[in-house]
């Protein structure tokens, strides 16, 4: 067991902005021995000082919890931010023992008992990145299109350092500049939080949603819940490699809470929620895989993933990408095993087949799809192939390897 | 894929409370073109409170309300936090099976929107009598969660296995009590008909009934805890929708929180064992018999807990170590068996002995039967002669 890690918060302004950061010591590994974790909020001079650290703590914990080392926190925590951080670890650890060698432990200075004004009702400040779940979840509650499930929006947030990293500022306008017309459309104050939390991403995506509400945290005072968009739906519950709601969760706390929106619908559904807002549908930004940061490539298996949702929508031509969608990008995409392609399977077939959609990428879909070997195959023709290499004299491998390419 | 239904088309269906006595609440649900369901929870112990709102009641009958109806609407109060979660469970259960369940649409006379509850110091606890309540129930008892509660009160809710028509309800609360007693806190036994008409959905299980009673009987505490019904290593198993959903029972003047669910069942026998050994001899996961009563000892919820009580080192009073036979027999197409027997088999106290190594042949068996489901499926499916196989 390694030593712990000390964590403290301080808040000041530099250059006319709001900066807070997590000072953490006695770190082991990389970063060793000491990390600041910071928060800077461009356009802001001053905000209240947050009665309580929970929100802050999230990302840190699982990254301290890759590295075998308890925590102390010399600031206060409340009493549910604490049950809901010890919980979020010993679930993940339960989850990916591979990832968390144990349940670490959280030690604060002081566990204070917060509670929000009685008569404050429940406000969200929501995150926005632009992509096809935060946009959906940003309409649904700023428009009230969930009826008595709605939660009204008192502010929005993008989040530079996740998506587009710190150096790439570029990257992060073109984004902004991109989802424009939901901003527009929604018309509330709307923010930027620049951060480093995500570090060397080697949390993420466990981190995801404990970050973005330490993101969305600096602007507590305002509203008690952080509305976050979920990733899988509740249909496809895979808790191995997704962040599901019920883990989630708990990354609230007693002053600030979250709560995850849409994981009651799929992408396509998402899509036709959408479909009434033709600017937002083509501010749609999903993929960071292509050259211009303002676009998406339209290529990689994000993009091809969103247009065939777009397809079971029946928007053949998606808005938001510059090609159109043709049987030459199903072909590229890489379906190594049964694993890797489940997603795929789930998100969109499962929407195309249920769409009764027919046409040549839809049947060559399904044709590679039929043929994707189970893990089980791929790893004993791995090991087959290993073996069989072994005896083989040199020339023999050198005349397949010539034959074959 | 969303469903095809247009609630708007339908007439909602009508919740409203019946008069009340002081220690039974009952409620009906009027469904257009179908017979009224009256739904009630009867305390034996004591008087229960006028609840301000129909959250518990609204709960209960989610199984009912998915199934047929689209919108439901209450005459009287609901909180918003209830309404908005209600509402996400019921988008979430119709995304997971839409020819089954149905997106609901919620109104109320009344919808209140205080802050939601903060962890208060103390709560009250359902208890089953099975494993994972009792360990639930032991871990906060024994202060070992960080930010862990105070047990103020033990919630029994008696009418879900059939044990209200085979033994005296006196008897169980007696039971209740005495066990209560000794971990500092006061018992409380509900009788509910839920079960008897229809409100307990195999696939959503007992959920909604402890929930509702928790609502009814913990209104004071603001804070009520129970154990997850699905293991986590279950859903790695099988995913599905429950266990994915955050604290859908929640409302704005309640929260109803899951606890557990990361523990091996043969460290929940050690945990209790450590912090309340009185309450070994309460345990019993059996699915043929009422709680409080000899358990079969057959049924695979017998068998895991003698195993669980095995691996620990320990025997259950009750239930003699399982032979191989029965180990063998175990139902492993239930993923909450076939997850905490392969759970048991990897935390075993004393390693090699006869009935470990059954229960380690029958994991392997099960890993091998496993892949050879997935290459016959992909066969089929390459082939053409079954449907496409990565699901």
């Amino acid at each position: 067991m390694s030593q712990p890690v000390h964590i403290w918060f301080v808040e000041g302004q530099e250059g006319g902005e709001v900066v807070r950061r997590l000072v953490c010591k006695g770190v082991v590994g990389r970063g060793a021995p000491r990390l600041d974790l910071w928060w800077r909020i461009p356009g802001i001079a001053s905000l209240p000082t947050p009665p309580v650290l929970d929100s802050l703590l999230g990302g840190p914990l699982l990254w301290a919890a890759m590295s075998d080392q308890d925590v102390v926190v010399h600031g206060p925590v409340s009493t549910g931010g604490l049950y809901n951080l010890s919980q979020l670890i010993e679930v993940r650890q339960r989850l990916s023992p591979e990832r968390y060698p144990r349940v670490i432990e959280v030690r604060p200075d002081s566990i204070l008992e917060v509670a929000r004004d009685a008569h404050e009702p429940s406000k969200a400040i929501a995150a926005l990145s632009g992509g096809l779940d935060s946009t959906f979840t940003a309409v649904r509650h700023g428009l009230g299109l969930a009826g008595e499930a709605t939660i009204p929006i008192e502010a929005m947030v993008m989040i530079h350092g996740f998506d587009a990293s710190l150096d790439r500022m570029d990257q992060f306008d073109a984004m902004r500049r991109r989802a424009e017309p939901t901003i527009k459309l929604l018309d509330v104050p709307f923010h930027v939080v620049r951060t480093n939390s995500k570090l060397d991403g080697r949390t993420w995506p466990h981190s995801a949603i404990p970050l973005t509400v330490s993101a969305l945290s600096h602007f507590g005072h305002l509203a008690p819940i952080a509305l976050v968009s979920s990733g899988a739906p509740y249909g496809i519950p895979r808790f191995g490699i997704s962040h599901p709601t019920a883990v989630e969760s708990l990354a609230s706390g007693d002053w600030f809470r979250v709560v995850t929106d849409g994981s009651g619908f799929g992408r396509t559904e998402k899509v036709e929620m959408l479909t009434p807002y033709p600017a937002v549908l083509a501010a749609v930004k999903v993929c960071w895989a292509g050259d211009d940061p303002g676009k998406n490539c339209g290529a990689c298996e994000k993009c091809v993933m969103t247009r065939l949702n777009f397809l079971a929508a029946g928007i053949r031509d998606a808005p938001c990408f510059d090609t159109p969608l043709t049987p030459e990008l199903i072909a590229g995409l890489s379906m190594p095993s049964m694993n890797a392609v489940r997603d795929l399977f789930r998100t969109c077939w499962n929407e195309l087949e249920a769409r009764n959609c027919s046409g040549p990428e839809v049947d060559l879909l399904r044709r590679r799809l039929s043929r994707v070997p189970p893990d089980v195959v791929v790893e004993w023709r791995k090991k087959t192939h290993d073996n069989i290499a072994r005896w083989l004299p040199r020339w023999v491998k050198q005349l397949i390897k010539r034959a074959l390419a | 894929m969303p469903s095809t239904f247009d609630p708007t088309t339908h007439l909602p269906s009508q919740l409203a409370l019946e008069p009340q006595s002081d220690t039974r609440h009952t409620a009906v649900l009027a469904r257009p073109g179908r017979q009224p369901v009256g739904i009630s929870f009867e305390s034996l112990g004591r008087r229960l409170e006028t609840s301000e709102h129909l959250d518990g009641f609204i709960a209960v009958l989610l199984p009912a309300l998915l199934r047929a109806d689209g919108a439901v609407h209450v005459a009287g109060t609901l909180t918003r936090e209830i309404v908005r979660n209600l509402i996400d469970a019921s988008e979430g259960w119709e995304n997971w099976n839409v020819d089954h369940y149905r997106a609901l649409r919620i109104s109320a006379d009344c919808i209140i929107d205080p802050p939601v509850p903060t962890l208060s110091p103390r709560a009250a606890f359902a208890w089953s009598g099975s494993l994972r309540s009792t360990h639930t129930l032991v871990r906060h008892y024994a202060r070992s969660v960080p930010g862990a509660v105070q047990v103020a009160r033990i919630v029994h809710v008696i009418g879900l296995q059939g044990d209200a028509r085979t033994v005296s309800t006196d008897a169980i609360a007696a039971e209740v009590n005495k066990h209560a007693e000794r971990l500092g806190a006061t018992a409380e036994c509900v009788v509910t008909n839920a079960h008897e008409v229809g409100l307990v959905e195999t696939e959503m299980g007992v959920l909604p009934v402890i929930a509702a009673a928790l609502h009814l009987t913990a209104t004071d505490l603001k804070l009520g805890f129970h154990a997850r019904r699905w293991p986590f290593s279950a859903q790695l198993r099988y995913p599905r929708p429950e266990p994915a959903f955050p604290d859908v029972f929640c409302g704005s003047r309640m929260l109803i929180r899951a606890d557990g669910g990361a523990t091996t069942p043969t460290q929940m026998v050690r945990e209790v064992r450590e912090h309340a050994p009185f309450l070994l001899a309460a345990i019993s996961g059996c699915s043929e018999r009422p709680r409080f009563t000899s358990p079969c000892g057959a049924c695979s919820g017998c068998i895991i807990t003698s195993l669980a009580f095995a691996a620990a080192g320990t025997s259950h009073h009750a239930l003699p170590p399982p032979t191989a036979f029965e180990v063998a027999r175990l139902q492993w197409s239930d993923p909450i068996v076939a997850a905490e027997a392969t759970e048991i088999a990897s935390d075993w106290s004393t390693p090699g002995s006869r009935l470990h190594l059954a229960l380690r042949r029958r994991v392997e068996r099960d890993r091998a039967n496993a892949a050879s489901v997935e290459v016959r499926r992909w066969l089929a499916s390459a082939t053409g002669l079954g449907p496409i196989w990565p699901r």
